[in-house]
This record gives structure tokens, C-alpha cells and sequence, in this order.
């Protein structure tokens, strides 16, 4: 018989107060493991993918809505703007890659996004090493005509089309029941890609000329019903619809242009400016160096009409001020059910010794020393503390587990529930600490306790 | 305030297991009085089977306690086995006390999370005077001799008094006490289970060697041990003033 197992016992002899101090721990501590874990992951996982691209150019609005709204796929966009603006970009010798994002329709809430090749060279910058390819084709192939779609992972695996596969987008960027589905533009699916971990699996990719003429054709059909203006498409003039006289609705002669060219670049005009009235939801832009993001933003932010967000800069602000605060709250609230808990422990274990004062009283008149005396009470809160950071460090992963399911369902971003970093393990280092400096109390008034009282009393 | 003791067939000379000279303890203060323990002389054999009788707070436990160094004497000499417990720290007086006293209680003081063998074993624990690949296999051995052999995993809630006792004579006998004190063993058993287990006690100390000191109220069951003490007159009160002047 050792310490531990003497110990160990007189924890099982009371078994309903030892699992509810358990618990308390393990309350604390799963509080602590989750709320570490999330703000960890969810940080890494938005900074990281807020890396892929140094800027992104958008309508004037709110920064952080252009980011969510443009690489995570979540909020909704500031608004367009013109395509020169792209070009302009494109143009800069500062600039590596622009990336056109044009969207407006959804696939059972996944976001259809209008883009072109450019898209899948982009590479993402590692700290060390060489850059690598941010998008791999898990199979099939890259659209290369309009209305030729790619899906994400996610989107293949929760739609279940495969290749060849057609659908019909929805208008809107999310699934609302009832909304216009344009089921006269079907695309095809050409490509499905890898699972990246990032809000990418949850985004369908298209010719962004294939988002224009969807929505020039629903312009057209909407003037030709309730009168008004119609987009005017470019290159080709679009005829007039007759207002009032859905039957007689022409499809617009540049989205039958589209069509006409699916498949086949070859016949596009040679134009500097093909689309030179035509918008863009955002530009993804990356540079020739991180360091040129604050002088870039700025020089498009006072010079044209459109406004340009360093999305690392917006993901860190909103950690800073709206998530961080928020997870410290959580944090402190956490710590303190750490105290209870400790308190508890105290509590416990002085009742228990309390029980115990004849026992403890044998155990000296057998011979044990005060220090094992000292060290028994020790080790009970030591045990009551360990299984509580256990069973709080599964609970705490293991919800974390759960809810990176639900925040990759509706983020694509993927979180490692499991991981554990220095910061989480001195954490819990502090509630076994919490655990043991509970149990000195009643371990030195046990250790000062004179036997003859104890043995006499009985 | 005159001692009384009576300290029947003392041996002259021997080879002493507990050697007691002007041993004085003081025990609190009642009113305006100190309670002070003092015994001038005790000297007991090794070997020797030994009753202290006497009434209820006359001292018996406080001897015993001091004999076990459960309590530190204020005044005197007092030898244990030949080492003088007055001088020894804490820390050796709980080892000396595991290795050297075996305790047998009138109300058992078993641990009744653990089992009958583990009660044992965890005396061996802490007496440290087994080894402790041997520590199983003498325990089992000590529960066999006092015929609980059957009920090595019985809890003592379970069992009857009687089987308790056996266990606490088991376990006061785990680490080859010199020396075993036995306060009131018999004091909370029925007059059968009662005289078995006063039979019992001297039967085990005959076969482990070991100096008995037997406490009891039954003067008949003292008179069936070689020698008695009368512990009545141990306790005294003395007046602060006197003290202060002393």
C-alpha cells in the first residue's frame, strides 16, 4: 500500500462528493482548454488564409465586410466595382496577381463566384520554403469555357454532383426558399477541387462572364416585365426588351454570345477593354511584397472610387476588438469556476480530513510521519485535480470537435480540435496549481494535528 | 498529594524494555490548577507480560501515549527498547514508534475504507519495518494466527467485534513491535469474546517476543498477567502559585 493508492481509496470512499469536485475542475477546465483552442484555431485558420492575398479592392464600405465577404465567402459585398479598375491593377507592375470576384447567386447556399484562371495560379507565401499552389484539382479539370464550374470540396461532397453533373444557380448569396432560380443557364461541373481547410471548399468558381450574363438576362426579363433601364452588356449592344411581354423576351445577344463562345477563348476580341462598363464584386490582389499592402491600400483608397482592405490587417482588428475581448471574457469566466472549483477542493478535503481526524490519528500511532500525513491530503486534492483536467481537457477538445464541424460547415474553415500549445498546457498548468495550493490548507492543518486528542476522542 | 501505586513482583535487575525515572508531563490546567502525569519509577523487562489498572482518568493512556512518544515528557527519563524517546525529534520518534510500539485500541481503529488485510498491510507501511516484498505474505500469515484467515478482504464494517479486534491484534503486530500497548482491548467485547481475545493477545506476544502492556478495568483479567500496576495517583493537580514557586 503507498500513498497514492491510500489515497486514491479514500477518494473512491466518498464517490459523490470526489465526482462533483471532479466535475467542478473539469468544468473549469474544460472551459479553459475550449475557449484556448478556438481563439488558437479560429485565429490561425482566418490569419492564415488572410495571407493568401495582400489586398482585396472593392466598393467603399466597411473593410472587414469587404474581406468576410470576398475571401471567406460570409458577409455580403459593399457593392461592385468597374472592371477598369482590374485592369488598372493588373497593370501595376507592383501587383503579381489580380484576381476579378464577381458573385450574385448561390447552390443551395454554397456562393457561385465568377472568376477566371488567374484564380487557381495564385500561390500562398510560406515563412520558409517556397510558395505553394493554394488550389489542387482533385479531379476532373479547370472550366475553360462559360458556365463551366469547379466546386469546392465541401460543395461537391454536401450537393453530391460529380463531373458533368449539371445545376442551376439561385439568385442571392444565400439559400432562402422561393428565391429565382435561373434554371435557363445551367452549368456544368468541369472540376472538383481538394479540400483546403479554408472557406474555398464552400465556393463554386465559374467564368465571372458567366455570373454577367446570368444576371444580364434576369436584368432583361425584369425590364421587359416592369419597365425600366437594362444593363447594356459589352461588347455586343444589347437589343430592347418590349416591357410587359415575358413571352416575347429575347435572350440578350451578348449572353448569347457567351454561350456561342463556351469552351472557346479563341474568338475574343483583342480589346484592351472588352468590359469596360462591366463591374466586379472585388479584386483579390496579390503583391510583389507584403510590405507595399499599407502603401497600395492607401493609394487606392485617395485616388479612385474603390477601396482596398489588407485582409490581414481586418482579420487581426476584428481578433483585437471584437473576438478577443470576447474570448478573454470568456477566459476570466472560465478562471474563475477554476477558483470555485479549488475552493471546492478545500472544502472537501478539510471536511474529509475532519472525518478522518481518527484515522489519520491511527495512521500516526502506526508510525506514518507527518510529511505523509502532509502529502496524503496533497495527493487526494492532487488526484480530485488530475481527473478533472482530464475529463475537462476531453470534454473541452472534444466540444470543440463538435463545434468545428458546425464552423466548417458553415465557414469551410477546418480546425485541429485535437492540438494542444504551450499556452493551453500552462493554463491547465495553473488549475492543477489552483487544485494543490486548495489541498495545503487542510494538508497543514492535518500535518499540525496532534494524534493523542484524535485517538482519545474515539 | 501523595502517589499511590502499587507495582506487584517487580524484577530486580533484567535486560528493561521500558525504563521510567521522575517522568513528569504536563497536561493542561484545570481552574486554577496545572494537571501534571508523574510517575517517579517504572521499570519493565523485556519479555514481560504487564497490566495498568485503574479508573478512568488516572493515567493509564497518558503512560501509554508517553511510551509511545505520542506525547513528549516535560521532565525524566524515559527509555523505549533502550533508546531514550525524550530525546528524539518528531520526525524519529515516528519512526521509532512504527518500528518498535504496536497498538491494539479498545475501540479497534481500524480504517474501514481499506479491507481486513490492507488495514494490515498499511500498518507495515508505515512501521517500515518489513520488507516490502515480504509484507503480503506476513500479513496473510498474522490474519491466519489470530484465525481470520477466511476474511482477509471483509471490510470491518462487516464483521463482528470480535473479528475487528483481530485485526487490530494483527495489525499492532505487523512490524514486530517490541513492545505491545493494548488500551482496554477488551473494554468494548462481550465477557467471551472479551476473555479470547485477552487469551489471543498473550498467545501472539508469546510467539512474536514482545513486552505487553495490558490496560483494563477487569481487575481478574489483570491478576491472569505476571505483574500489575495501579496507575491511580499518576494524575496530580497542582496549584500554579506552588509551581511558580517550586
Amino acid at each position: 500500500m503507498n500513498l497514492w493508492t491510500i489515497a486514491n481509496r479514500y477518494c473512491l470512499s466518498r464517490p459523490l462528493v470526489t465526482l462533483l469536485t471532479v466535475l467542478g475542475v473539469a468544468l473549469g477546465a474544460a472551459l479553459i482548454s475550449s475557449v484556448l483552442t478556438l481563439r488558437r484555431e479560429t485565429e490561425s485558420t482566418f490569419i492564415e488564409q488572410s495571407s493568401d492575398f495582400d489586398l482585396v479592392v472593392g466598393a467603399k464600405g466597411s473593410p472587414l465586410q469587404l474581406v468576410l465577404s470576398s475571401l471567406y465567402h460570409l458577409d455580403v459585398p459593399t457593392g461592385n466595382i468597374g472592371y477598369p479598375q482590374l485592369e488598372r491593377l493588373r497593370a501595376d507592375s507592383r501587383v503579381t496577381a489580380a484576381v476579378p470576384f464577381g458573385l450574385g447567386d448561390n447552390l443551395q447556399g454554397f456562393r457561385i463566384v465568377g472568376t477566371d484562371l488567374s484564380l487557381f495560379d495564385v500561390q500562398r507565401r510560406l515563412r520558409e520554403g517556397d510558395p505553394v499552389a493554394i488550389f489542387h484539382l482533385a479531379e476532373g479539370e479547370l472550366f475553360s469555357g462559360n458556365f463551366e464550374a469547379v466546386l469546392g470540396a465541401q460543395v461537391a461532397r454536401e450537393t453530391g454532383l460529380g463531373i458533368g453533373d449539371q445545376f442551376a444557380g439561385t439568385h442571392g448569396l444565400i439559400s432562402i426558399a422561393g428565391s429565382e432560380t435561373h434554371d435557363d443557364f445551367p452549368y456544368t461541373v468541369t472540376g472538383i477541387l481538394e479540400p483546403s481547410g479554408t472557406s474555398h471548399d464552400r465556393a463554386i468558381f465559374t467564368t465571372i462572364e458567366s455570373v454577367w450574363g446570368v444576371h444580364d438576362a434576369e436584368a432583361a426579363i425584369h425590364a421587359a416585365m416592369f419597365g425600366g433601364s437594362t444593363r447594356k452588356p459589352a461588347p455586343e449592344p444589347e437589343p430592347e426588351a418590349e416591357a410587359g411581354d415575358d413571352e416575347d423576351v429575347e435572350v440578350p445577344s451578348f449572353l448569347m454570345n457567351i454561350y456561342a463562345n463556351s469552351g472557346d477563348d479563341e474568338d475574343e476580341p483583342e480589346s484592351d477593354s472588352p468590359y469596360a462598363d462591366r463591374e466586379v464584386t472585388a479584386v483579390l490582389v496579390q503583391l510583389k511584397t507584403p510590405g507595399l499592402r499599407l502603401f497600395m491600400s492607401s493609394e487606392i483608397n485617395t485616388k479612385t472610387d474603390a477601396m482596398a482592405a489588407v485582409p490581414i490587417m481586418e482579420m487581426q482588428r476584428l481578433y483585437l476588438r471584437v473576438l478577443g475581448p470576447m474570448q478573454t471574457t470568456l477566459l476570466a469566466v472560465a478562471y474563475v469556476v477554476v477558483v470555485v472549483a479549488a475552493l471546492t477542493i478545500l472544502t472537501t478535503l478539510y471536511q474529509a480530513a475532519e472525518r478522518r481526524r481518527r484515522d489519520i490519528a491511527v495512521m500516526r500511532a502506526l508510525g506514518a510521519r507527518r510529511w505523509e500525513i502532509f502529502v496524503l491530503v496533497l495527493l487526494e486534492a492532487a488526484i480530485v485535480t488530475l481527473f478533472g483536467i482530464g475529463i475537462g481537457w476531453l470534454l473541452g477538445h472534444g466540444g470543440v470537435a463538435i463545434a468545428a464541424d458546425a464552423f466548417q460547415g458553415s465557414t469551410g474553415l477546418a480546425i485541429s480540435a485535437w492540438s494542444v500549445d504551450a499556452v493551453e498546457l500552462r493554463a491547465l498548468g495553473v488549475v492543477a496549481l489552483c487544485g494543490v495550493i486548495a489541498g495545503l490548507v487542510p494538508a497543514l492543518l492535518t500535518y499540525r494535528r496532534s494524534p493523542v486528542r484524535d485517538l482519545a476522542a474515539v | 498529594m501523595a502517589t499511590i501505586m502499587t507495582d506487584t513482583m517487580a524484577p530486580l535487575t533484567g535486560d528493561w524494555d521500558i525504563e521510567i525515572d521522575g517522568l513528569s508531563i504536563s497536561l493542561g490546567r484545570s481552574g486554577s490548577d496545572q494537571v501534571v502525569f508523574h510517575l517517579p519509577e517504572l521499570r519493565i523487562a523485556r519479555g514481560e507480560r504487564f497490566a495498568l489498572t485503574g479508573p478512568s482518568g488516572c493515567g493509564k493512556s497518558t503512560l501509554l501515549n508517553a511510551i509511545s512518544g505520542l506525547v513528549a515528557p516535560d521532565t525524566g527519563t524515559l527509555k523505549v527498547a533502550g533508546t531514550d524517546v525524550s530525546r528524539l525529534s518528531k520526525a524519529q520518534l515516528d519512526a521509532f514508534r512504527g518500528a518498535t510500539i504496536g497498538f491494539v485500541f479498545q475501540s479497534f481503529n481500524l480504517l474501514d475504507s481499506f479491507s481486513a488485510l490492507e488495514n494490515v498491510l498499511i500498518g507495515m507501511r508505515f512501521g517500515r519495518s518489513v520488507k516490502k516484498a515480504d509484507r503480503r505474505e506476513r500479513a496473510r500469515s498474522l490474519l491466519d494466527e489470530v484465525g481470520l484467515s477466511h476474511r482477509v478482504h471483509a471490510k470491518p464494517a462487516t464483521m463482528s467485534v470480535g473479528e475487528r479486534q483481530r485485526i487490530a491484534i494483527a495489525r499492532a503486530l505487523a512490524n514486530r513491535p517490541r513492545v505491545l500497548l493494548a488500551d482496554e482491548p477488551t473494554g468494548s467485547l462481550d465477557p467471551q469474546t472479551g476473555q479470547e481475545i485477552f487469551a489471543l493477545i498473550q498467545e501472539v506476544c508469546e510467539i512474536e517476543g514482545c513486552t505487553l502492556l495490558f490496560v483494563t478495568h477487569d481487575l481478574e483479567l489483570a491478576a491472569r498477567l505476571p505483574r500489575q500496576f495501579d496507575c491511580r495517583g499518576l494524575i496530580r493537580h497542582e496549584a500554579l502559585k506552588d509551581r511558580a514557586a517550586a
